[in-house]
């Protein structure tokens, strides 16, 4: 039987937590508004420069395109390997981006695409500002209106603390979750498993605390439930069965 | 700045606070998850067969989680088949070597030691990959290996003592006949 008040208590939760992202993201929506004065930012140039593209049924064109590199750890693409135009989520997320390429396609005569590879690279944060010639700081230069723009910008830092830790927090943290998941579903009484395993960690008392209490408790109760008790008992049968059955017809 | 562009400033900055807590609440988890992890692998007592079914699909998840992430592409081309091989020695030694189960221990010492390693190697590999160590091919397959063989000796380990209990109750029964 699913009790009534767990569901009613996990819609009230659910609603709060809603209530509550929708309050932080608006929050800051305002926040930006006042800060940017209510500018978005300029179009791209690309689209003053680029003619629109229309294709009857059955025609073909060429058109040559100048491409540049978005991210400098991914591989090179192979010869054969297939491309498609399409809009990139790096314009927005990535700070100076699209600074770099309006400068660029306003002034494709004056800089170099080397250099220009360099910069978009930079915006990446995995290149130094100490690190790119000379040139290439002008252009970024010009194009951003500061020197060394991206130093200490959140945007970048986020995006570098991601790249070194991410895989390893996803996997401690999966990890984590799922023994909790094992210890609550697969053995009797995991509260007296999760204090001893804590208890290395926070004081003896305070151990006690968090296992004892409430969230405790109904780790308990839900594995001591029958229905998973049941389950329990019902692979183990299973298994046994398999095993005697295997094992008999060897001998 | 535009206003997306000073959204993403802000929300940058909070994104830094949280995946900093995400950091310190990692390094602390790892511990008492690999605490739990080896009691609850290597307890005889109760319905152990679930138990251990399911850690093994944790293991297999938490393994093939860390392994698909876009740091090691291209690395450790031959994992599936590693993986396979020694899966199958994992599943075979500890059948054919069903004489050497002992049934009245609490806990079986093999699978904590291999939980152990696989644990140790795995936060050896986070720790290389943290201090931005290119390249590290061999431990991944020797992580695949102890994966495969630990899942392996999971399954082996425990038809091999209920195969064992069958043979210890079947004996009393053919002696008297």
């Amino acid at each position: 039987m699913i009790d009534i008040a767990i569901i009613s208590k996990i819609r009230k939760a659910a609603i709060w937590a809603g209530l509550s992202l929708a309050a932080f993201f608006g929050i800051i929506a305002v926040i930006s508004l006042v800060i940017s004065g209510g500018a978005f930012e300029k179009p791209m140039q690309y689209r003053s420069v680029i003619p629109d593209i229309t294709l009857n049924p059955g025609e073909r064109k060429v058109l040559e395109f100048e491409s540049f590199c978005l991210d400098s750890g991914r591989g090179s693409p192979r010869r054969g390997d297939d491309y498609s135009l399409m809009n990139t989520p790096a314009i927005k997320l990535r700070p100076y981006l699209r600074d770099i390429f309006n400068e660029y396609l306003s002034h494709p005569s004056r800089w170099k695409q080397g250099d220009v590879q360099q910069a978009v690279w930079y915006t990446q944060g995995n290149k130094k500002w100490q690190d790119l010639q000379p040139e290439q700081r002008d252009f970024i230069m010009t194009a951003t209106g500061k020197e060394d723009p991206i130093s200490g910008h959140p945007v970048i830092l986020l995006s570098r603390m991601a790249s070194i830790f991410g895989t390893v927090v996803k996997t401690n943290l999966l990890l984590a979750f799922l023994v909790l998941v094992l210890m609550v579903i697969a053995l009797p009484f995991p509260s007296a498993y999760m204090e001893r395993g804590i208890s290395w960690m926070v004081s003896p008392r305070l151990a006690q605390k968090i296992t004892r209490g409430r969230p405790g408790e109904m780790m308990d109760d839900f594995a001591l439930n029958p229905k998973l008790q049941s389950l329990r008992s019902h692979i183990d049968v299973l298994f046994t069965r398999l095993v005697y059955r295997i094992f008999s017809r060897r001998r | 700045m535009g206003f997306l562009g000073t959204y993403g400033y802000i929300l940058s900055i909070f994104g830094i606070i949280f995946l900093g807590l995400a950091i310190l609440l990692s390094l602390f988890v790892i511990i008492p998850a690999s605490y739990w992890l080896f009691s609850s692998l290597s307890s005889n007592r109760g319905p152990a067969v679930f138990r251990r079914l399911f850690a093994m699909l944790v293991i297999i998840l938490v393994s093939s989680s860390y392994l698909n992430s876009p740091t090691f592409y291209g690395m450790a081309q031959w994992r599936k088949t590693t993986l396979i091989c020694s899966f199958i020695v994992g599943i075979v030694i500890p059948v054919l070597r069903i004489d050497l189960v002992q049934l009245d221990r609490l806990s079986d010492r093999i699978l904590a030691s291999l939980a152990g390693l696989w644990w140790l190697i795995l936060v050896i590999s986070e720790a290389l990959l943290v201090s931005g160590v290119e390249g590290q091919s061999v431990l991944l397959y020797f992580f695949i290996a102890v994966t495969g063989i630990l899942c392996g000796a999971i399954l082996g380990t425990t038809a091999a003592r209920i195969a064992k209990q069958k043979l210890v109750q079947s004996e009393p029964e053919a002696g008297s006949s």
